[in-house]
């Protein structure tokens, strides 16, 4: 669980190419949505209907052993086969869909609840309040993610919540930082320094006119962190620290492919493939979004 | 240069005091408490107190955390709750073999990334720039793990290349255990490799894009001088940075490598000392963890200031 480094260079986006045409279907300001972003965006959609919809689509009970029929390989009966105790692998992998919407949820509503309050506070009051509370973002930023988010969870008490409520709060300090560099920009504009004299509430000075113009970096921030964090969501299912047994998940998935994966890799490869692609759609949107945002990355 | 070291250091004392108050207070989070946790759902009320006094959790919390804090600083974890085994002991048994496995990851990172990101660099917006970066994007978006499985069942099992399993210490053999390391090691630095090329690239197009280097041309200095004497050495210094953020990174995939390749190192020890509510066990192994990420942050932190001059005001 890196955090994104900033200032990284901006991948050369389908956007460039894109934007003669968009200008003359939108005009100014608007772009066309070119073919990869129609594609991730399709593709997260779709993740997120076969959740809603996993009752209908999955053609077997996901929970429903069939010792005599493990590790059976595909067939027409099974697209993906059976895992070590009879489940059929698609059904599992529909029904994960659900804990992978549900975590992801929990993990940036998390970081936002937390990190976003804390980065404006820190970036609009600004002197000793900003001092601790970013020497306190550093000091957490500094740990190792993945372990401090196994050890909260394991006090939490494992389960999916739990895991992704410590993704979620490790994440919060990333959250913050960026916001609050984005509040600094524009702390001091001309439109800030007018409501001041018009005598607004500081609250509703830092949550109408501040908050509002400063939250692009930290929301381009958060759609990274969703992939992050649904790869934070597999490597837990995957130790069974998150969603547990034998209720199916992508990360559990992982786990049981795994132990006869000589015999029949698809059952691991089908989940790993589902997991590389959402992330792949999700950082796609985040790059689109920043270019939508106009934020230089 | 003194007055710097003495700053540095100063730095690390919030990260240590938010770091060691963090894993204390997990025991006190814990629904229950840690007490509860070690004896067990069936366990009488009175055992539970009984345990509480014997672990000293009857005491006031801020006289528990001197007390933790004092014990910790001097090595002593506590026993284990379910195997009664010093936690001490144990975590001295089994950090060479983490470190080991960390170190030649983040070697792999170094030895492909680097060269990649010159590469990359020189050749920019070209087909070679093109693929190195589309390879970064996958090398950041498969994890680190379920790239292990895949290596497992290709490299160890179908083509009997290495052990699929398992861990030789370094004292017992040379040879088995760095043929045992290779798909941990690659595996777990194959996403810092992915980090370390993009930000070879970026810096070295940074620094190719300075006046200075535009003179060096000018000078008529061969290809290999520009891009090594000068280019690589200023681009260098924010690879090194990075190292301090791989490092936690590094330390926390290795726990799910461990796991995927049957290593008996801290990682495994975590897993188990989580599943199994041990609360001493998890605690010692986060702890040491924590202090070596610092640690290596502080290595860093001063390298970088002992290589770049205009850090050192």
């Amino acid at each position: 669980m890196a955090q994104v480094v900033e200032g990284e260079s901006r991948p050369a986006s389908a956007w460039q190419v894109a934007t003669p045409l968009g200008a003359v279907a939108g005009g100014p300001g608007r772009r066309a949505w070119g073919p990869g972003l129609v594609l991730a965006a399709g593709f997260v959609v779709f993740v997120a209907l076969v959740g809603v919809l996993a009752p209908v689509l999955a053609p077997h009970d996901p929970i429903k052993q069939d010792l005599g029929n493990a590790i059976a390989g595909p067939s027409a009966q099974h697209l993906l086969g059976t895992d070590d105790f009879g489940r059929d692998v698609l059904s599992r992998l529909i029904w994960g869909a659900r804990p992978a919407l549900l975590g992801v949820l929990v993990a940036i509503t998390t970081a936002s609840v937390i990190g976003l309050p804390w980065g404006l506070v820190a970036g609009y009051a600004g002197g000793a309040v900003d001092l601790v509370l970013m020497r306190l973002a550093d000091a957490l930023l500094v740990l190792p993610g993945l372990v401090i988010a196994i050890a909260i969870t394991t006090a939490l008490g494992a389960s999916l919540t739990n895991a992704m409520l410590a993704v979620g709060i490790v994440f919060s300090p990333v959250v913050a930082r960026v916001l609050r560099s984005g509040v600094l920009t524009v702390r001091d504009r001309e439109y800030v320094v007018v409501t001041r004299m018009y005598g607004l509430r500081p609250r509703h000075r830092m949550l109408q006119h501040v908050l509002p113009n400063a939250v692009g970096p930290a929301v381009i921030q958060l759609t990274l962190l969703t992939g992050i964090s649904l790869l934070a969501q597999a490597a837990l299912g995957f130790l069974g620290i998150g969603v547990q047994p034998p209720a199916p998940s992508w990360g559990d998935s992982l786990a049981s492919g795994y132990k006869f994966i000589i015999v029949d890799p698809a059952a691991t490869a089908a989940p790993a493939v589902v997991i590389v692609l959402t992330v792949l759609a999700i950082y796609r949107l985040g790059d689109a979004l920043r270019d939508r945002l106009e934020i230089p990355a | 240069m003194i007055p710097t070291i003495l700053k540095r250091l100063l730095a690390v004392v919030p990260t240590v005091v938010v770091a060691t108050l963090l894993v204390f207070s997990l025991e006190q989070i814990t629904p229950g408490g840690a007490a509860e946790a070690a004896a067990g759902p069936t366990a009488t009320p009175r055992q539970v107190a009984a345990l509480k006094h014997q672990m000293g959790l009857d005491q006031p919390v801020p006289l528990q955390y001197v007390t933790w804090l004092a014990d910790v600083a001097r090595g002593r974890f506590g026993q284990s709750v379910i195997n009664r085994q010093d936690v001490g002991a144990e975590i001295a048994q089994r950090l060479p073999v983490t470190l080991e496995l960390t170190l030649a990851a983040l070697l792999v990172a170094l030895l492909v990334g680097i060269p990649l990101g010159i590469l990359s660099a020189a050749r920019r917006q070209s087909r070679i720039d093109g693929v190195v970066r589309s390879g970064t994007g996958l090398g950041l978006a498969v994890p680190e793990f379920v790239l292990a499985m895949f290596a497992v069942d290709v490299f160890a099992l179908k083509l009997g290349w290495v052990p699929p399993t398992g861990f030789t210490p370094l004292s017992q053999s040379l040879a088995s255990n760095l043929q045992g390391l290779i798909l941990p090691a690659l595996a777990l630095g194959s996403g810092a490799a992915a980090i370390v090329t993009r930000q070879t690239r970026g810096a070295m197009v940074e620094v190719m894009d300075s006046p200075f280097m535009r003179t060096a041309w000018a000078l008529g200095l061969s290809r290999r001088q520009i891009y090594f004497r000068f280019a690589l050495k200023n681009a260098l210094i924010s690879v090194i940075t990075v190292i301090g953020l791989l490092a936690g990174a590094l330390l926390g995939v290795a726990v799910l490598i461990e796991r995927v390749f049957v290593i008996p190192g801290m990682g495994s020890m975590l897993v188990d000392g989580v599943t199994q509510k041990d609360f001493p066990v998890m605690q010692g192994v986060t702890v040491v963890f924590v202090a070596i990420v610092i640690v290596i942050n502080l290595a860093v932190d001063l390298s970088y200031a002992v290589l770049d001059p205009r850090i050192r005001r």
